[in-house]
């Protein structure tokens, strides 16, 4: 260990900044011995400092946590929600009329079968109440139907197909940047686990 | 990224970096959000940009400090003052006769430190605390190799004079 003359030389070259950094390691090494003269004990504070501050580490606990994914978990789920509630919306649209009741009814004045109705209008006969037609059959009818249907209608479902393009595209996007992030805390998880006391 | 330099060159001086940004921004929140930004940005690097790096240390380093000035210069622009921990700097400067009740020194310095004008401050701390040369010093703050040396000198010369007034304060009979 230095003595004091040579503790005080470099001292005095450290306030000046004029000291290498073995020589200020040197002087937190003498100061944090235990075994300090007297006379430079004032100084005693800093290099105490300095080297508790060397030893304050960064223990982030929340690199681990999981609320990253947690949170893509629910944007997952909510553009999920979103895009079946949109789906079921545009085929319920496109497609639900076709499954009601068909009523056939034809008009037979002369039959002995008729029933007069109470209001006095003329005489029907019920030949059959239909099921809903055959999906392929429904399917066939479809171009024919879409032809009927009024522009703002059509404007519509172009709209809501434009959204679901676009949920998709995000969906596709946010994939990847999930992967990424996931990746990534995955890794970092390991490290900590890993290498608890690791130096910085 | 490659995973090797994250892991052999980056994940390694974490504590570094905490303890820099703690420096800048004197709020261990902060800090924490700041060394996690940093970390998850190197990760993000293109292979290109990797590429370009030559000390891992100096620009992570450099993402810190710009980091963490953004959050002080954010946090003193909405007016608020945090206080989470011993580490905040406290607002102006404490008066010799509070610095006395506490009978820290050590504590009393690390505020002294705190206290010092920001280059001043951040040139002793990547010197004293983490031990840089010069030349890094000079690259992580932007600054030229004399500007170092001499905020050094007069970071040190403050706190040496606070130190002194201190304990003359101390040993006054009253």
């Amino acid at each position: 260990m230095k003595n004091f003359s040579e503790i005080q030389a470099l001292l005095d070259r450290y306030w000046e900044a004029e000291t290498s950094l073995e020589e200020e390691r040197m002087l937190k090494e003498y100061f944090n011995s235990g075994q300090i003269d007297d006379r430079l004990r004032a100084f005693l504070p800093l290099f105490q400092s300095l080297k508790a501050e060397q030893q304050v580490e960064f223990k982030k606990a929340r690199v681990v946590d999981m609320q990253p994914r947690r949170y893509a978990w629910h944007a997952w789920t909510a553009a999920a929600s979103l895009a079946l509630l949109l789906t079921a919306g545009f085929w319920w649209w496109t497609g639900h009329s076709d499954t009601a009741p068909v009523i056939l009814v034809q008009q037979t004045p002369s039959s002995g079968q008729t029933q007069a109705p109470a209001t006095g209008q003329p005489p029907q006969k019920v030949i059959a109440q239909a099921t809903p037609a055959p999906r392929s059959i429904r399917k066939q009818h479809r171009p024919a139907k879409k032809t009927n249907i009024d522009p703002e209608t059509e404007k519509a479902m172009e709209e809501i197909k434009a959204a679901l393009a676009l949920v998709s595209s995000k969906i596709g996007k946010g994939k990847q940047e999930a992967a990424k992030g996931s990746i990534y805390l995955e890794n970092v998880d390991k490290l900590f686990k890993k290498k608890p006391g690791t130096e910085g | 990224m490659n995973w090797a330099i994250f892991q052999e060159q980056v994940f390694p001086i974490r504590h570094k970096l905490y303890r820099f940004a703690l420096r800048i921004t004197g709020s261990t929140h902060e800090a924490e959000d700041v060394v996690q930004e940093v970390l998850e940005k190197v990760w993000k690097t293109s292979d290109e940009q990797s590429d370009v790096v030559q000390n891992w240390e100096a620009w992570c380093m450099t993402l810190t400090r710009n980091r963490s000035l953004d959050k002080t210069r954010a946090r003193l622009q909405r007016r608020t003052t945090a206080l989470d921990g011993l580490n905040e700097r406290p607002n102006g400067l404490a008066s010799p006769a509070k610095a006395t009740e506490t009978r820290d020194l050590a504590e009393q310095v690390k505020r002294m430190m705190q206290e010092l004008p920001e280059k001043q401050r951040l040139v002793m701390h990547l010197r004293d605390i983490e031990e840089l040369a010069y030349e890094e010093i000079s690259e992580v703050l932007g600054i030229s190799l004399e500007q170092v040396k001499v905020n050094l000198h007069r970071a040190r010369k403050a706190i040496r004079e606070q130190l002194t007034a201190t304990l003359n304060h101390l040993t006054v009979p009253s």
